[in-house]
């Protein structure tokens, strides 16, 4: 049993840790920075509330990025967003959400490749890049990402090589004269 | 091996996912192959872009969390004090129940000794009455007729 003190050096330790990566796959999921706050704001509460329980700390991160997508879905599911989500990922079109948060991307608009990677990202569905963000910011291995989103370890892999794919095509395009790299 | 599945293992290498063993044939690979070696120079160009894209962890959210953590705190402060009243008392409920209880089985065993004492003086006064049966001395009833009847008592 651990005490107090104990748990609140803990929780400051992985709440440093993992803020920055938990906030942007957040944002990456929703395009809103509002509600992508809240959530992490009861993400890290739960983790709070949690430290007692938690038994095993090896696999924190696992849970807090599984915790915050469980935080994700929930959200959509109660604003009956997810309806257009599940279209969105039918029909690989997703104007809605760009043009819900057209000022998001303002930030990156003087740094070209950041644009490119930000505005394919927008074009590809979010069940497709969802592995891609979780591997980019949380650093998971292939079986907990799999674990996480409730698919085959081997779609996983799939999908995050679809997503580069289509990142790369996307910044070969714009360097179509061969000065990419 | 084809082409896409090169790239695969420049993907899970990427990743931090490739076998170690398979780490030397995909670096002869990439010796080898010049289109191969252009698609782990976009891999790591795109992982490199990627993380540019990460946004600052807002200030605002920082104190956001802190204060929210307090309140949690002062709520357990608030709370604690009737959860240490309850505490005392089932302490005082425990220790009154075992008072009540200590009570019970010495009177228990007052009585079972009182029981003992009752039995065993039931036992000598029964003793007591054999005795007093036995000393009373034998009767004889002869009769005066020829045919005799003797009746004798008190004999074991």
């Amino acid at each position: 049993m651990r005490n107090k003190n104990q748990n609140i050096i803990q929780f400051t330790i992985f709440y440093n840790r993992y803020k920055e990566g938990l906030y942007n796959y957040c944002i990456k999921m929703l395009y809103n920075r509002t509600i992508s706050q809240d959530i992490i704001q009861n993400v890290f509460l739960k983790l709070f509330q949690n430290m007692d329980s938690i038994k095993n700390f090896d696999t924190i991160s696992y849970w807090l990025f599984k915790t915050t997508r469980n935080e994700i879905f929930s959200y959509l599911r109660k604003k009956k967003v997810r309806n257009e989500h599940l279209e969105y990922y039918d029909t690989n079109e997703n104007e809605n959400i760009a043009n819900d948060h057209s000022n998001y991307y303002d930030v990156y608009d003087k740094k070209e490749l950041n644009e490119i990677v930000i505005n394919e990202l927008k074009n590809i569905p979010p069940e497709q890049s969802e592995p891609f963000f979780l591997k980019e910011y949380s650093g998971l291995s292939y079986k907990e990402i799999s674990s996480i989103m409730d698919i085959d370890e081997d779609l996983v892999k799939s999908r995050l090589y679809k997503t580069r794919q289509k990142l790369i095509k996307q910044l070969e395009k714009k360097y179509e004269n061969g000065d990419l790299l | 091996m084809t082409n896409e599945e090169l790239e695969i293992l420049i993907n899970e290498y990427i990743d931090g996912e490739l076998d170690k063993n398979k780490e030397g044939f995909l670096f002869t690979q990439l010796s080898l192959n010049h289109n191969l070696r252009d698609y782990f120079k976009k891999c790591c160009l795109l992982k490199n872009e990627f993380q540019k894209t990460t946004e600052k962890y807002p200030d605002s959210l920082d104190s956001n969390i802190l204060n929210s953590l307090a309140d949690i705190g002062i709520k357990e402060n608030i709370i604690s004090p009737k959860n240490q009243m309850q505490k005392y008392f089932l302490y005082m409920v425990v220790i009154v129940i075992g008072i009540v209880s200590i009570i019970f089985i010495n009177e228990s065993s007052i009585n079972s000794r009182q029981l003992e004492k009752t039995v065993m003086q039931l036992e000598n006064q029964e003793q007591m009455i054999k005795l007093l049966i036995n000393s009373i001395p034998s009767a004889e009833i002869k009769s005066t007729r020829e045919e005799s009847i003797i009746i004798t008592a008190n004999k074991m």
